[in-house]
């Protein structure tokens, strides 16, 4: 941890603010992750809906990482190291519980989510799109 | 907000003060900030009783903490030291009294020492499991860390807390396993035990007593010092790893079963031994026939479950066995295992995993990762969405009483648990194929999750009443709480009373002797400053 921007609330598991809750538009989502310029995307492999984004994504060029419910190896061979050198905003569709983790996690690098839209209705069950940022982006 | 009693004057000096020592970045006050501050898992969420805190202050160095609680004493400000702040279920970076002054120990992230001859480390309170493994893995350390689940709480705060693992014997008691402490004391002073009090110890990382009397226990779920380092006794990397299941086919046979667990593991042939049953707990997961024989009101008898696993072959309890060390070691232990159990009738026996270190990724995908020192994120999976889990709770708190390690208390707390969900009108978590965990290495766990919510403060309320009560069932048993959340510190303390409450009244003699301000932890573990007793206690 660098900087004040850095350490934030450091990791704190509170995931106390209701941050940009609510629902929001795929299209609004899509447009975010190109506006940001976002290199990287965490997709849930059991979501037609986060495969979907995926395929868009790899076909931009963009870093693709597929997870199965566990972020444990995207955030230890990956993010984990990326952000001691360098918090990148990151986007993804996955499980509710992956973004908790991943939201948990980004605050140690000074990093929030500054997008969330629920997708009540998606297959299997229910995914969260998301964006997590370095503070200073949004 | 401000800390109790202290007025806004005072507590701007304060935070004039704490800027000055660990500079104004790593001093936060802002809503947004402190509000971050707040237990995840709060079961009193969006109610008036919902702890919230003041301010947080981060500072680098055991100095910088040293200075910043001396300020605290002075000006008497509430200080609540943290290491992560992920102690989900049990709190997380939440304080006992409102208003304190969260003192974040994160950016003490240090590895101060690893050493794979000796078999130790010391770290500092801000390094995580993660942490600790990732530091091993990249210098080809031939250690093994102890984990818990999940991974990515903090070494010393686990410890603290006397939380456990999943590994081998003592080793997963991670209090038990500590070796050595720095520790600032309420008045600034730092001190350090053990052989940390020689100076230019060399020992400091394996001997645990140095000379005279043994204090380290003291700083444990307590509220006497801020711990800034600490060492730990390390496994050495074993060169083999091997599962094998005992299964049993009647419900008492867990007496037996439990036996044999016991001598296998106290002789140190095994490690932590997993206790299962067949059956599952509650829906039986895919058996649609046992789902609705669970679910008939009144529940399936012992004999109707018995017939059960007869006709499907699982049988009724099992016993997950791990063995650590030579490849030649494990299978003679193995072997040796299967003696034990082999008076058992009907008993049935499947190796399982074998995996010689290093693991490929295939095994390590198999493989319960926590038990081979792997630290991961896997169980947050289980409070996902799913068919099985169609309405995903906001969090949950631990019960977590323990109990003797025998087959009969297994059943008793079966029995009396059962009834006490029965007599609060609440749906059971414990069933007649329930078993405990098996973290301490002396005792059993008897642990239920409870589901709290961010937006039913009606469950909320009930869970807390259902809590409250089956504490007081288990101590009525002879059975006492581990570790709880915060909002059961006190009456969790209260059961352990004998002799009118000598054991508190000792904890309240030191508190006042120590930090007679009582600027540390207020109300942990119901160890509260003598000016707050009488009423906190009301």
């Amino acid at each position: 941890m660098r900087n004040r921007r850095e350490f934030l609330q450091i990791g704190l598991a509170s995931s106390a603010l209701p941050i940009l809750a609510g629902e929001r538009s795929e299209a609004s989502f899509y447009d975010s992750v190109h506006r940001l310029r976002i290199r990287e995307v965490v997709v849930e492999m059991s979501s037609p809906l986060a495969r979907a984004f995926r395929a868009e994504a790899v076909e931009r060029g963009l870093d693709a990482h597929a997870i199965h419910d566990d972020i444990t190896d995207v955030w230890y061979n990956v993010l984990n190291r990326q952000w001691k050198s360098a918090p990148g905003a990151l986007a993804g569709i996955t499980l509710s519980t992956s973004l908790f983790c991943l939201e948990t996690f980004a605050r140690d690098y000074g990093m929030r989510v500054c997008f969330r839209a629920l997708h009540d209705k998606a297959e299997p069950g229910p995914m969260v799109s998301w964006i997590i940022a370095p503070r200073g982006i949004f | 907000m401000l800390p109790p009693g202290v007025t806004s004057n005072t507590f701007a000096d304060a935070i004039r003060q704490f800027q000055g020592i660990v500079g104004r970045d790593w001093v936060f006050t802002s809503d947004e900030d402190v509000a971050l501050y707040k237990d995840a898992y709060s079961p009193f969420w969006g109610e008036k009783d919902e702890i919230l805190v003041s301010a947080a202050v981060a500072p680098d160095t055991a100095e910088e903490v040293s200075r910043v609680v001396r300020v605290a004493n002075t000006l008497k400000i509430p200080i609540y030291p943290i290491s992560t702040g992920k102690n989900l279920g049990y709190g997380g970076s939440a304080p006992n009294l409102s208003g304190s002054v969260v003192l974040d120990l994160k950016r003490m992230n240090r590895v101060i020492e690893v050493d794979d001859k000796r078999h130790f480390a010391i770290v500092e309170p801000g390094v995580s499991y993660f942490d600790l493994y990732r530091h091993i893995q990249e210098r080809g350390l031939r250690v093994q860390i102890d984990v818990p689940d999940p991974g990515w709480g903090s070494v010393i705060g686990n410890a603290m807390d006397h939380g456990v693992g999943y590994g081998f014997g003592g080793f997963r008691d991670h209090f038990y396993s500590h070796c050595g402490m720095e520790v600032v004391l309420p008045n600034g002073e730092i001190v350090r035990t053990g052989m940390g009090a020689l100076p230019g110890a060399k020992t400091w990382g394996e001997y645990h007593y140095g000379v005279g009397p043994y204090v380290d226990g003291l700083f444990g779920q307590s509220n006497f010092g801020v711990v800034t380092k600490m060492g730990f006794h390390l496994l050495p990397a074993p060169e083999s790893y091997l599962t094998g299941t005992v299964i049993v086919p009647r419900r008492s046979d867990i007496i037996l079963l439990v036996e044999g667990g016991n001598q296998l593991e106290h002789a140190g042939v095994i490690g932590m031994p997993e206790y299962g049953s067949p059956l599952g707990g509650f829906g039986g997961a895919a058996d649609p026939e046992l789902r609705a024989l669970m679910a008939r009101p009144g529940g399936p008898s012992v004999a109707e479950l018995e017939q059960h696993a007869e006709k499907t072959n699982r049988g009724f309890f099992s016993l997950n066995l791990q063995f650590y060390g030579g490849q030649k070691v494990v299978r003679a232990q193995w072997e040796y295992a299967q003696e034990v159990f082999a008076g058992i009738r009907g008993v049935k026996f499947n190796e399982g995993q074998f995996i010689k270190f290093p693991a490929t990724q295939e095994q390590l995908d198999r493989a319960h990762k926590v038990a081979i020192g792997v630290p991961n994120m896997a169980i947050f999976q289980i409070g996902a969405r799913s068919a099985l889990n169609p309405s995903p709770t906001d969090g949950h708190l631990w019960f977590s009483p323990l109990i003797p390690k025998s087959g009969e208390a297994i059943l008793e707390a079966q029995d009396v648990f059962m009834k006490a969900f029965r007599d609060m009108n609440m749906p059971s978590l414990v069933s007649l194929s329930s078993v405990p965990a098996t973290w301490m290495h002396r005792a059993f766990v008897f642990i239920m999750g409870f589901p709290v919510y961010r937006t039913n403060i009606e469950q909320n309320k009930k869970t807390r009443e259902l809590f409250k009560h089956l504490i007081q069932v288990a101590a009525d048993h002879g059975w006492g709480e581990y570790r709880t959340p915060p909002a059961f510190q006190q009456q969790v303390t209260d059961t352990y009373s004998w002799n009118n409450h000598a054991l508190r009244r000792f904890h309240e003699t030191l508190k006042d002797a120590v930090d007679p301000n009582g600027i540390i932890a207020a109300g942990r573990y119901g160890i509260w400053p003598k000016q707050m007793r009488r009423q906190k206690k009301a």
